[in-house]
């Protein structure tokens, strides 16, 4: 094995840039966390995070755009409107 | 049997028809919520005064005299909703007259109690809440489902015949499957919303608890505000899609489901063909981004920091977990939204419903609310979107009927949805397969409601 994901080979595991993230982020975002807090975050984003990344890397280029979308009705596109 | 085992329906005929004293319901509902409440922590309040003055001054409209219970989310006259929490993110919320009041108040209605929810609406289980959990009736060391879990849990124990929740990312629809319930969620905008907490939603919608779907028609009436007109459901095209949503399922969740499909196929003369929609593998992180962060406007770091030990650590953390969700994560959900609104907008011209179970697995325990799936064990609240999201992020609506119980004795759900604006042909489909059963599931009830 490479190791590569192993500390101190130029990437981090995925645990530590967890750890990194939620740490980073709730220091800029001004906010304090308790140890079992950050923890039930991490465990959080261990399991939602495989999916929002998922999600992030979606171009979605070919989507058209429902401006003013109305969730009663069926979508309309702009031309639609 | 006592009226108070009788459908919503059966009680309002009663009481029109003279033949029970409303006052002497009331009372009755009362004295059950006083018995049965215990195990169940299912009503976090009863306030016996405004329920006779309710009474005193009901009109005599489709739900005269009927005791109901209504979800801790919706504001009263005299109580502000508490959403099963400690403390309030923002500004405290006022006592009011919320859509789904007036909708009761204006039928007749009496409400008889609040009912518990998962605190801030965040969770499909129930079993995190400043009341303390919920339980269900079908066994009481395990989940009623969530977040209307007070709703759920107060039907099926018969204490109430119909009540009030609301559905985000499914809140209704899990509560029901897991205490052998129908929960129609609307389309969206089509029920009373006035008043709620998150007006600027695109997701939430008031809607129906009750034990079966004549009883969802009745009560989904009064909160959309028109008659729901039944109609027949015959010679459906009902799309089942492939893959995960049936497959990585319990089995006797499949089992149960799939027996349904084929009963109501056969009694409806109806046609199933498998169907597929675009976006489906990030139908459930899109429906929890959207349905999660709408209500994050009035949030701020300090607010959060505000909160005490008495709000859950779930809560402190995903709060503070959502404020940490980038902002390209909440438009590609967007993105989501649009692909599979088009894609169902397409498929709805091919079938009239879609199918599969409400949820992957039966009611998980309250000290560990895991499930046990094919792929892997998951926490309830993150597969359970898998099944019900796509409902809130297209804007259609959706019912869960239940069909079965599993080895455990738990009760087992199939979900229907139709395209927007179909709500009475989902109720019509879920009657007809009542009646091709011969409301076995309907009519099943847990041990604790017949004590």
């Amino acid at each position: 094995m490479s190791g590569a994901s192993e500390p101190g080979n130029g990437q981090r595991s995925e645990e530590a840039s967890r750890r990194a993230y939620v740490e980073s982020g709730l220091d800029l975002a001004g906010l304090a966390a308790e140890p079992d807090e950050i923890a039930v975050i991490e465990a959080v984003d261990a399991i939602y995070g495989p999916s929002l990344r998922a999600l992030m890397a979606e171009g979605f280029d070919e989507i058209p755009h429902e401006p003013g979308a109305d969730m009663s009705r069926p979508p309309r596109t702009a031309e639609e409107r | 049997m006592e009226l108070l085992d009788r459908t919503l329906r059966d009680q309002a005929a009663a009481i029109a028809a003279g033949d029970a004293d409303a006052g002497e319901v009331l009372d009755a509902a009362l004295e059950r919520i006083e018995e049965r409440n215990a195990a169940l922590n299912a009503i976090v309040e009863t306030f016996p005064e405004e329920s006779r003055r309710m009474l005193a001054e009901a009109p005599r409209g489709p739900l005269y005299g009927v005791p109901v219970a209504i979800k801790d989310e919706w504001p009263l006259p005299w109580r502000a909703e508490r959403l099963g929490a400690a403390q309030h993110v923002g500004p405290a919320p006022q006592p009011g007259e919320s859509g789904p009041y007036r909708a009761l108040r204006d039928a007749g209605a009496v409400v008889v109690g609040v009912a518990n929810m998962h605190e801030y609406g965040s969770g499909s289980t129930g079993h995190i809440s400043a009341f303390g959990a919920a339980r269900n009736p079908w066994d009481t060391e395990r989940a009623p489902g969530g977040s209307s879990s007070g709703p759920g849990a107060a039907v099926a124990a018969r204490m109430v015949a119909g009540a009030v929740g609301a559905d985000g990312v499914g809140s209704i629809r899990y509560p029901a499957a897991y205490c052998g319930l129908t929960g129609l969620k609307p389309t969206f905008g089509r029920s009373m919303m006035q008043g709620h907490h998150v007006p600027q939603t695109t997701t939430i919608v008031s809607g129906p608890l009750c034990r079966d779907a004549p009883d969802c028609r009745l009560l989904g009436g009064v909160l959309f505000g028109e008659v729901l007109v039944g109609g027949d459901a015959r010679a459906m095209r009902i799309g089942v899609v492939p893959g995960e949503l049936w497959d990585d399922t319990q089995p006797a969740v499949r089992e149960a489901c799939n027996r349904a499909l084929e009963t109501l196929k056969d009694a409806t003369g109806s046609q199933v063909e498998e169907v597929d929609f675009a976006g489906r593998e990030h139908v459930l992180i899109a429906s929890v981004l959207i349905g999660q962060t709408e209500d994050l406007a009035n949030v701020t770091p300090e607010r959060i920091e505000a909160l005490g030990e008495d709000v859950s650590i779930i809560a402190r953390a995903l709060l503070r977990y959502r404020m940490l969700i980038p902002a390209v994560a909440i438009s590609k959900a967007q993105q989501v939204r649009t692909l599979v609104r088009r894609s169902l907008d397409e498929l709805f011209e091919r079938v009239d419903v879609l199918a599969w179970p409400t949820v992957a697995a039966p009611a998980p325990r309250l000290d560990d609310t895991s499930v046990e799936l094919p792929s892997a064990v998951y926490p309830a609240d993150y597969v359970n979107p898998r099944q019900a999201g796509i409902a809130n992020l297209a804007g259609v609506p959706a019912i869960s009927v239940p069909v079965g119980l599993s080895p455990e004795g738990l009760p087992v759900a199939l979900q229907l949805i139709a395209a927007w604006g179909r709500d009475e042909l989902l109720l019509d489909a879920a009657e007809a397969l009542e009646r091709a059963t011969e409301r076995e599931w309907v009519d099943a009830a847990p041990d604790l409601a017949a004590a």
